[in-house]
């Protein structure tokens, strides 16, 4: 039985404690140091920034229409506005809060469809901005399908299998901004799994304070603390690279399911590695090694990779990880098949915390 | 007295090497119990086991009733121990360290700042323990063994590394611990110190217990019943305890007044064990 009470006291102690040993901060603070510098340095795919205003029937289809194609784009950041007035319209582009101002009739639609050219007048500054001629042209675009109006030439679209993954597009669809500030998120908890919280076991067997801490508590007990101190530093450094970055999860559920599972997943590997090294400083000498094939992966998942590299660099845990918080971040689906992602941080859970489990059963018998 | 700690047949193996072998043995509630040996004869192995933190490969123990393999987490509460090691946690003050085995031990954190009295720590409490001396930490040791006023306290090497006056304190904080009721077992290589400590003593060779005993009766088994006698004129006499003619010799001395100083040459704890296990400690 764990006593709940037992690991409260050696996480509190462990959460003041880890914190201090610099070999723990330095592997904390890189990874949001990268954030950071990523976040300066990378811009995002998604420059146009298009505001607009307008007047007239919120339900109007070339409103929607308007909204469904900025979305669809991809490359489109539309801010759109209702007002009630022309008046307010053209003050809002004189004062420039917006690029372009357009008024629709009451019944714009129906006079469309009914074939009674309505007006529909486009207020803009006298230099016409990028955003502004893209709300142009798709409202324009957008009469003549409420009209009917069947296109000019129908265009197919051919996909030619050019030996990368499907997935080769992903640091394009979320932004090289994104998708790089999400890397060191993934590779901060690989840090944390597999360099803070063995070295945080290790220094207390190295030091023979586990010896004390095992006259009252049990083993079980111990680890458990030391992966939840391990969580409890990810979140708060995950937390601390989100505020710095001002980045916002498209879909927060998913975003945290995949970084608690993934952390889960890592802090498995970590807690095993723990048992295998006998000191803090051998952890530290041999991280390199240890971490380049955990926080390499997730920068190579989406990058077009060829399909073989591809399905190697999908062994390791943190890419899975990086797949579904790529979608939960980007809040729309980058990566298809995440129940896959799930598969594969499930079977490595399973061999992390079986084997650790044996190890337990053999230090308790 | 009831026991303690009741030991039977207890061993522990590593592979083909018997690190403990069968060593049996009984320490009384409010006992100072000495275990005396060499470098790897066994005694941190017994203590291990002891605590709980080392299965035996045969044999039983009880230690305050409860057996150590399958009530451990009973003997828990009522046990604590001095290591040899300063195991101490060196980037939180000594007061935290306390209060962090207090808060374990499920007792009020006012118990580290009473027991950072008794060891004479408080001026120091919010100092960080990697700048106290070897002496405060040791002190810091024993008052975190004594956090969950433990039954039985198993002391590792106690005084080593402390300077004279320092370890005085530290036995006389046994001795009023076992007067209070509290049962020590204690490894040590200081002969003088098991000697003036403990009620009883065991001395451990290659895994055994080769005698066990109270160190007045160890020393007299294998002392030789002989005395030295200094006279007033500074001749030395070596006297025959047994003998009728050298205790009229004696007799006479004394009667005489020329008698300076009579020794006794029963052996030293140092003699005993040396004969036992074939070298000094």
């Amino acid at each position: 039985m764990i006593r709940p009470g037992i690991v409260r006291t050696l996480w509190r102690k462990d959460m003041v404690d880890g914190i201090r040993e610099s070999r723990v901060l330095v592997s904390l603070l890189t990874p949001v140091l990268l954030a950071v510098m990523y976040n300066a340095l990378f811009p995002d795919n998604k420059t146009l920034e298009a505001k607009a205003a307008y007047v007239g029937p919120e339900t109007s289809a070339i409103v929607q229409m308007l909204r469904s194609r900025a979305e669809a784009s991809q490359s489109v950041d539309l801010k759109l506005q209702h007002l009630a007035t022309v008046d307010e319209a053209r003050r809002a582009v004189g004062t420039k809060d917006v690029d372009i101002a357009f008024v629709l009739p009451d019944d714009v639609d129906d006079a469309i469809k009914s074939g009674r050219t309505p007006t529909i007048s486009l207020i803009e500054p006298e230099v016409v901005t990028p955003g502004g001629s893209f709300v142009d042209s798709t409202i324009q675009s957008a009469v003549r399908t409420v009209a009917g109006q069947k296109p000019a030439a129908t265009i197919s679209t051919e996909n030619v299998n050019t030996g990368t993954s499907p997935n080769a597009t992903a640091i394009q669809s979320m932004g090289t901004r994104k998708y790089f500030v999400l890397g060191t998120i993934v590779m901060m908890l690989g840090m944390v799994a597999i360099l803070a919280v063995p070295i945080m076991l290790t220094e207390e067997v190295e030091k023979k304070t586990l010896d004390a801490v095992l006259l009252i508590a049990r083993y079980l007990e111990v680890i458990l603390a030391k992966a939840l101190v391990g969580l409890a530093y990810a979140a708060l450094a995950v937390a601390v690279m989100l505020v710095l970055t001002r980045l916002r999860p498209g879909d927060m559920r998913m975003f945290i399911v995949g970084g608690v599972f993934t952390g889960f997943t890592l802090i498995g590997l970590g807690l095993l590695l723990g048992g295998l090294f006998k000191s803090a400083q051998q952890v530290y000498s041999w991280s390199s090694v240890i971490l380049l094939p955990i926080i390499a992966p997730p920068f190579l998942v989406g990058i077009g990779l060829p399909a073989w590299a591809d399905t190697l660099v999908r062994l390791a845990p943190t890419s899975e990880g990086m797949r579904i918080m790529a979608n939960g971040l980007a809040g729309q689906a980058v990566f298809a098949d995440l129940w896959q992602a799930f598969a594969i941080l499930a079977g490595w859970s399973v061999v992390f915390y079986g084997i650790l489990a044996i190890r337990l059963a053999r230090r308790e018998s | 007295m009831s026991a303690a700690i009741e030991v039977t047949g207890l061993e522990k193996h590593y592979g083909s090497v018997r690190a403990v072998d069968g060593i049996s043995f009984s320490v009384a509630e409010g006992e100072v119990f000495g275990l005396l040996g060499h470098n790897g004869a066994g005694k941190t192995t017994t203590i291990r086991m002891l605590t709980g933190r080392a299965f035996p490969t045969g044999g039983t123990a009880t230690v305050a009733g409860y057996d150590i393999v399958h009530q451990r987490d009973q003997i828990k509460p009522l046990i604590n121990a001095v290591f040899e090691d300063p195991n101490l946690y060196e980037r939180l003050s000594g007061r935290d360290n306390l209060v962090f085995f207090c808060s374990l031990y499920g007792v009020a954190a006012a118990r580290a700042d009473e027991l950072l009295e008794t060891v004479g720590l408080t001026a120091a409490a919010k100092r960080k323990v990697k700048t106290y001396s070897s002496g405060m930490k040791q002190r810091l040791l024993i008052a975190r063994a004594l956090v969950n006023r433990p039954r039985v306290l198993f002391m590792d090497e106690p005084t080593r590394g402390l300077d004279p006056s320092s370890a005085r304190e530290l036995r006389e904080l046994i001795a009023r611990l076992a007067k209070e009721g509290t049962t020590v077992f204690l490894t040590t290589h200081y002969m003088e110190e098991a000697d003036e400590l403990c009620d009883r003593v065991a001395f451990l060779s290659q895994g055994k217990v080769v005698a066990l005993d109270t160190p007045r009766e160890l020393k007299l088994k294998q002392g030789e019943r002989r005395a030295m006698v200094l006279l007033q004129d500074r001749s030395e006499h070596s006297i025959q305890l047994d003998d009728p003619a050298d205790a009229a010799q004696l007799d006479a001395w004394m009667r005489a007044g020329q008698v300076l100083t009579l020794h006794s040459q029963e052996g030293t704890l140092e003699d005993v064990f040396v004969a036992l296990a074939g070298r000094a400690l």
